[in-house]
């Protein structure tokens, strides 16, 4: 009966000790890390306001350990080693600068959300949650950053002080400071870095122009002539090069002789072009403006008598010469965008040769007006969100 | 017109090799002792796997070779940040030298990887540079994990020509 008892208990305490296992791995399996990371952003400010910060770091450790390290979780570990004195510099690497500079995307994205009430209506139910549980983190943290930059006297050039201004929403402060090159902190080393591998980026340009040819001396008998081409190229530093292909036309005001097959041919025709490889150099930036000293090198030619190309043995003939150019132009950024007005004057020393007709010697003036994209995004936007100018 | 074509072709083709992979050297003195690596990832930023994989190309190759005395530093610095945070301080007494690599990739798919050794006075000692767009030919654009691990065997294998020569 004993025997009986003792397997009865035993059957049943290991029964119990089976429900045991089996219910905490059903807790374990029910308990993902999106439960954790939402529990904590709300628990974690009631504990602050309950003024139990010990049980901040506690929660923190638990759901570092659980989900790994969050942008949540590590500003709010960031914020309580700093407010007890025990942050520890070494923890400031590019990695860290990369968090802070996501915090201030996530302020401007917040700030945004604010002010647009009606892309916040047009989220679903479960975002407007998630956006008004992490807006009110947002406020917590931001607070907290606050409190503790009232509590202490940071020195200017602090990178504890930089990290707070960014948690706390200062945002144009924060910049303010780690932009300043006399504070040799690590965050302004890891700013001036930023700034200078965003500025080494190239930019990408194409457009369209348009403008008058006018030459003159003995090839003013040519006359005025409107353009129209396009251009592609890329800027690096201050140097701009440019590949350039364009069209003049409109027939000649007066009539203009040319030798063909050892005829004289009086002809107004005109079609003339140009292809070549421009370059500039930037003379002066402005966020809106640039200006640039402007040098090319090119094929400048043009038809004198119209010849259908479908008909075999039509008379044809083209007159060219090198076109080196040089000039000086600017460019005008609309609403600092990479969309630009452009407007560049030349002057393109030619020398087109038609020998036993016209004497063409003289050079010519261009005025080319443009309209065009010339920029970066990858740089624009990365300048711009270090508040860079 | 053929014969500048068998001229120029080859000339192209080892114009874009070299600008795919190459390396200086800058001082005549090497660097003995211990050597500080560190690793600056523009890749993925230091977040997550590539970042694991970068850092693991890199010390695989360096110790498949066995070329110097290599303390891998697991933080994020370049040359002028690492001299102002407080592990400058802390090395500044053990280490011989220092090997900063920064890797980037425009477009996520090829990746541009530069190596510097510095002296224990940060004067420039050698350069190692792989560009996988230039250096390596793919019939596809490569997935970053391939390119990673070209672009790391590729500058180590110049980095470690130029040291045979800088130790010659």
């Amino acid at each position: 009966m004993r025997g009986l008892f003792s397997g009865l208990l035993l059957s049943i305490s290991c029964n119990v000790v089976t429900a045991q296992v089996d219910f905490g791995s059903r807790i374990q399996s029910k308990v993902d890390c999106d439960d954790i990371s939402f529990t904590a952003l709300s628990l974690i400010p009631e504990f602050y306001h309950k003024n139990q910060k010990d049980s901040i770091i506690h929660f923190i450790r638990y759901w570092e350990d659980k989900c790994d390290k969050s942008h949540f979780s590590q500003e709010v570990r960031l914020l309580y080693e700093i407010e007890r004195g025990v942050f520890d510099n070494k923890e400031i690497d590019f990695q860290f600068f990369r968090h802070l500079m996501d915090q201030i995307d996530y302020i401007d994205y917040m700030v945004f959300l604010d002010t647009n009430s009606q892309v916040v209506n047009s989220l679903s139910g479960v975002e407007k949650n998630e956006y008004y549980l992490i807006s009110e983190f947002y406020l917590f943290t931001s607070l907290w950053a606050q409190e503790i930059l009232d509590k202490n006297d940071y020195p200017a050039c602090s990178d504890e002080k930089d990290i707070l201004l960014a948690y706390a929403g200062h945002v144009e402060e924060f910049f303010e400071s780690i932009s300043n090159n006399s504070c040799e902190s690590i965050l302004n080393g890891f700013y001036i870095s930023e700034v200078s591998r965003l500025k080494s980026l190239g930019e990408v340009e194409f457009g369209f122009l348009t403008g008058v040819w006018k030459p003159f001396n003995n090839a003013a008998t040519l006359g005025l002539h409107p353009i129209i081409g396009l251009y592609f190229g890329t800027q690096r530093g201050k140097v701009l090069f440019d590949l350039t292909m364009l069209l003049r036309f409109v027939n000649s005001p007066s009539t203009y002789t040319v030798l063909y097959e050892d005829s004289l041919i009086s002809t107004k025709y005109f079609l003339g072009g140009y292809i070549g490889a421009d370059v500039g150099y930037e003379l002066l930036r402005t966020p809106t403006t640039r200006v640039y000293m402007l040098g090319g090198i090119g094929y400048d030619g043009f038809d004198t008598l119209e010849s259908d190309p479908d008909v075999d043995d039509e008379p044809s003939k083209a007159i060219g010469s090198l076109n080196l150019n040089t000039g000086i132009g600017s460019k005008w950024f609309i609403n600092e965008s990479m969309g630009y007005l452009g407007l560049e004057v030349r002057y393109n020393f030619v020398n087109y040769r038609n020998s036993g007709g016209t004497d063409f010697t003289g050079n010519a003036l261009s005025v080319r007006l443009l309209f065009g994209i010339l920029g970066n995004y990858t740089k624009q936007t990365g300048l711009k969100s270090l508040r860079y100018r | 017109m053929m014969n500048k074509v068998f001229i120029l072709v080859p000339i192209f083709f080892f114009s874009c090799s070299w600008y795919g992979s190459h390396g200086r050297i800058y001082q005549g003195q090497g660097v003995s002792g211990k050597v500080i690596l560190i690793i600056h990832d523009q890749i993925s930023n230091g977040f997550g796997d590539y970042h694991n994989l970068l850092v693991g190309e890199i010390l695989n190759n360096l110790d498949e070779k066995s070329l110097l005395n290599i303390e891998y530093l697991d933080r994020q610095f370049n040359l002028l940040t690492f001299k102002r945070s407080p592990y400058f301080a802390e090395y500044k007494h053990i280490a011989s030298g220092y090997l900063f690599v920064s890797a980037k990739s425009p477009n996520f798919s090829d990746v541009d990887l530069k190596m510097e050794l510095y002296d224990s006075n940060f004067d420039l000692v050698m350069t190692a540079h792989h560009n996988t767009f230039w250096g390596n030919s793919y019939f596809f654009p490569p997935l970053i994990t391939r390119a990673i691990q070209d672009a790391a065997s590729g500058a180590i294998k110049v980095f470690d020509r130029k040291l045979a020569k800088l130790t010659r």
